[in-house]
């Protein structure tokens, strides 16, 4: 099931890259930056060189980024803000402040019921109220809390509030007015006339009537307790929105209270403060701000960071950066630093209070820093991206000079290697040539062959490790590959005698390489093989599968002291150390190694006493 | 028969000699060239068989003598060059050249390459295309059903009957790569089980044997890892 869901999430994001890819947007910019000028029919702009025309657009584009960039952190700005309205942490000092009120007799006491003794489960200092929820109201409902009857012109007529642990609840009877009543025009209102109310030592004022005896006023509380607990409520079915993403349930349509010996039609709300609890809605928009700037900013700076690329080298195709590294940098980058202004922006929100509810105030300041940001992660991402497209083209260009030099000179030894193979393939020929003389020809003849073997694979290597050979990548099966090998050595082998031990897998095993390539490879291992190993003790040929890779091993046991390691071997082309007397490892693991790579393969070398073995990996198809 | 003629044409004189050496001893008559310029006034002013010209020259380089060349004549030419970059071959082989060899060559080899070319245009004629049912032509490989034989070139061949039989399937179907099994299954008539590389020794016999160099293969090709091919 994770594994499908991966598959598809893979699939999407690939798809939504082809379509980024597609969209093209870098000569999108330049259309637009044209339209711009075409539209304000800029007259200096025809004055322009094309030179000068090129760096309004890469100027026109950079702007573009910028743009970009800014709206998307301005939208992660507008989810800070929305996000301080989530949730009010209700922590656990403030419960144990209200307990201590109420403890000390304090007249904190109504407000906070008998069920508050009960345990509350706390996760990171805050009560969870999610789950315990209709629970809490139960109780609440039934251990009786003040309910207050209102009387004059008042529309309510009764109303209850009660602060348990961040919720407030109150009754509201007379539903013949419907729900209208319930909506509060402003914050103020509703601070005002019932949260700011709720203090230590003053009772509940409902329009002019203060009830200062207490005794009368429980004693009414129970009479309309009776009545509600007659018919208590199932569930808190409805739910309607008061003041801006306040919360209210209707507990039930109608119940009877009997109030001055009538009985009255009587609705509980139980109102839910926006502080008090985590708002899906506002959190959902909030988290959709945030999405929504990230895609901006995250798009707004790989495009800035690709910009300098594309500038340097205009026709010429090169891959400055790999884009998917890049693209994955730039985003922790991003995130990181949004993570960052979030937790400022929320330790202020949160920090700003309750009561005072300043948070507003602090707007304009999160703006200002968005702005900050944004600027920055500006320049930092043109800084970045110009100086790695710099590294870039040096590097290129290094590696572009070291493969001509290397072409260059091999050419200049070719030329004058073809006379001396020729004119000893002359003077072989001469029949006057005395014994010693046919002896040294022999042995030029022999040298010559090498040094043209040796040329042409530095030749080959050169090439290669500069990236500059060309690749026919095609699925092919590597057991073919190294039966073939074997085939096409066979007089080699033969010649050394050598037992050859060859421990194939029975089917064969596809990988994508170069076969031609892999097949050099494995010549030159096996060549390798054949030239050091002991004469009587086996080389082994291994292939096999481990999970999703194919691996060639062939080892043989050295036939001279192994005094290198196995860097040695490899780093042979750059260091140029001769590792064994004469002919030395030669080039040819080098070149193994270099194909083996290009192909997207891996390379290793394993000494282990004298055994010499080389490892090669592939990928299965 | 007169004299066969060769033109060589390189701006390294040692090389021109060793070659022409290398060609007298065979019984050719060689003129020398230096450059391109005289290379193309060489060819105008004499009856030549063959060309053996260098691509880097001063005055006008391989590559543009041999397109000037190809404008009026038809004659075998064969490219010999230091760039040994496979887009050099095939530019070469693109303009006009028969036949491209690189620096540093090996005498024989290209002695046997010129032997080849010469066979090919002056014995052969223009019979090259003429595939029978009976006959398979393929550039210089001609195998005859009839009579069992093979030759390349004009020169016989002597195979074994397994390698006739593989080389038959594989030229029977020109430019189809065969797998080791396949060729087993249809040549042997029996189930490939555990036949390791006994196709491929035998490949390997029937390209020393047809193949001027065994190691760059012109017709019998290896497709590394999958399997084998016929390919003018």
């Amino acid at each position: 099931m994770v594994t499908k869901l991966k598959r598809e999430l893979r699939l999407f994001l690939r798809a939504l890259y082809a379509w980024l890819v597609k969209l093209n947007i870098k000569r999108k910019a330049k259309k637009l930056s044209e339209m711009t000028v075409r539209f304000l029919s800029l007259s200096w702009y025809k004055n322009l060189n094309e030179k000068q025309q090129e760096s309004f657009h890469y100027f026109m584009k950079r702007c573009l980024a910028f743009a970009v960039l800014m709206t998307g952190v301005i939208c992660i700005a507008v989810a800070c803000m929305n996000f301080k309205d989530i949730f009010h942490i209700f922590d656990k000092s403030e419960y144990e402040e209200l307990r201590k009120a109420q403890d000390n007799g304090k007249t904190y006491g109504y407000f906070l019921p008998d069920w508050a003794n009960y345990d509350l489960e706390w996760k990171n200092g805050n009560p969870i109220f999610a789950e315990k929820f209709a629970e809490y109201i139960e109780t609440a409902y039934n251990s009786r809390q003040h309910i207050k009857p209102l009387s004059g012109e008042s529309t309510d007529l009764f109303v209850n509030k009660f602060v348990t642990n961040g919720y407030r609840f109150f009754l509201i009877a007379n539903p013949g007015e419907k729900d209208e009543r319930m909506v509060f025009n402003s914050w103020d209102y509703y601070f005002n006339y019932y949260a700011a109310k709720v203090e230590p030592g003053k009772n509940i004022s409902y329009g002019d009537l203060l009830i200062t005896d207490y005794l009368e006023y429980r004693r009414k509380e129970e009479e309309v307790y009776d009545i509600l607990d007659a018919q208590r409520p199932e569930s808190f079915k409805e739910m309607g929105m008061i003041y801006d993403q306040r919360y209210t349930y209707r507990h039930k349509e109608k119940l009877s209270i009997r109030y001055e010996d009538k009985d009255e039609e009587v609705t509980l709300f139980v109102v839910i403060s926006g502080f008090n609890i985590i708002d899906e809605q506002v959190g959902r928009k909030s988290l959709v701000w945030a999405a929504i700037g990230m895609v901006f900013s995250l798009f707004a700076v790989t495009m800035n960071a690709r910009l300098s690329g594309s500038v340097v080298r205009k026709n010429e195709k090169s891959k400055v950066f790999n884009r998917k590294t890049i693209t994955a940098l730039l985003a922790t980058y991003l995130v990181g630093g949004f993570v960052i202004l979030a937790a400022i922006f929320f330790t202020w929100y949160v920090g700003s209070g309750y009561g005072s509810y300043d948070a507003n105030r602090k707007e304009n300041t999160t703006i200002l820093l968005a702005v900050l940001y944004a600027v920055f992660t500006f320049i930092t991402t043109t800084m970045i991206s110009t100086g790695l497209s710099a590294a870039h083209e040096n590097a290129q260009l290094l590696k572009k000079l070291k493969a001509e030099l290397i072409a260059n000179v091999s050419h200049d030894i070719k030329t004058p290697l073809t006379s001396i193979i020729s004119y000893i393939n002359l003077l072989e020929k001469e029949k006057t040539l005395s014994k010693d003389g046919k002896y040294y020809i022999s042995i030029l003849k022999n040298k010559s062959e090498r040094l043209k073997n040796i040329v042409s694979d530095l030749f080959e290597l050169s090439k290669s490790t500069s990236g500059n050979s060309e690749l026919t990548i095609e699925n092919l099966d590597l057991k073919t590959l190294l039966l073939q090998t074997l085939a096409d050595m066979e007089d080699i082998i033969t010649n050394s005698g050598l037992d050859i031990r060859q421990n194939l897998p029975a089917a064969g095993v596809c990988v994508n390489a170069d076969g031609k390539k892999l097949y050099r490879v494995f010549q030159n291992i096996i060549d390798n093989a054949v030239k050091y190993a002991l004469p009587g003790a086996p080389v082994f040929i291994t292939l096999r599968m481990a999970g999703k890779k194919a691996i060639v091993e062939i080892q043989n046991t050295a036939s001279y002291e192994i005094n290198f390691t196995e860097e040695d071997v490899l780093a042979r082309y750059t260091r140029g150390n001769g590792l064994l007397q004469e002919d030395g490892i030669g080039l040819g693991l080098s070149i193994a190694d270099t194909f083996v790579k290009e192909c997207g393969g891996e390379f290793k070398v394993k000494i282990a006493g004298n055994q010499f073995k080389v490892i090669v990996e592939f990928k299965t198809v | 028969m007169e004299a066969t003629r060769i033109l060589v044409a390189d701006d390294d004189r040692e090389i021109v000699y060793a070659i022409a050496k290398l060609l007298e001893n065979e019984g050719f008559t060689v003129l020398k060239a230096y450059d391109g310029m005289e290379a193309l006034g060489a060819m105008t002013a004499n009856k030549v068989d063959l060309l053996i010209i260098d691509i880097m020259m001063p005055k006008l380089d391989g590559f543009s003598a041999i397109v000037k060349i190809r404008e009026s004549q038809t004659i075998p030419i064969i490219a010999l060059s230091a760039k040994s970059e496979d887009s050099d071959k095939i530019l070469g082989l693109g303009i006009g050249a028969d036949d491209y060899v690189t620096k540093p060559y090996n005498p024989l080899e290209l002695l046997a390459r010129v032997k080849s070319l010469l066979r090919r245009s002056l014995v052969l004629g223009k019979s090259d295309s003429q595939s029978t049912d009976d006959v398979i032509i393929i550039g210089g490989l001609k195998l005859d059903k009839m009579a069992k034989n093979v030759s390349v070139d004009g020169k016989g061949v002597k195979l074994t009957a397994t390698e006739y039989s593989i080389l038959e399937l594989l030229m029977e179907n020109k430019g189809r790569v065969f797998s080791a099994e396949t060729i087993y299954n249809r040549v042997w008539n029996e189930d490939a089980y555990n036949i390791e590389n006994t196709v491929m020794v035998h490949i390997r016999h029937i390209r020393e044997k047809i193949e001027i160099n065994p190691r760059e293969p012109e017709y019998l090709k290896v497709v590394w890892g999958i399997g084998y091919k016929i390919e003018a």
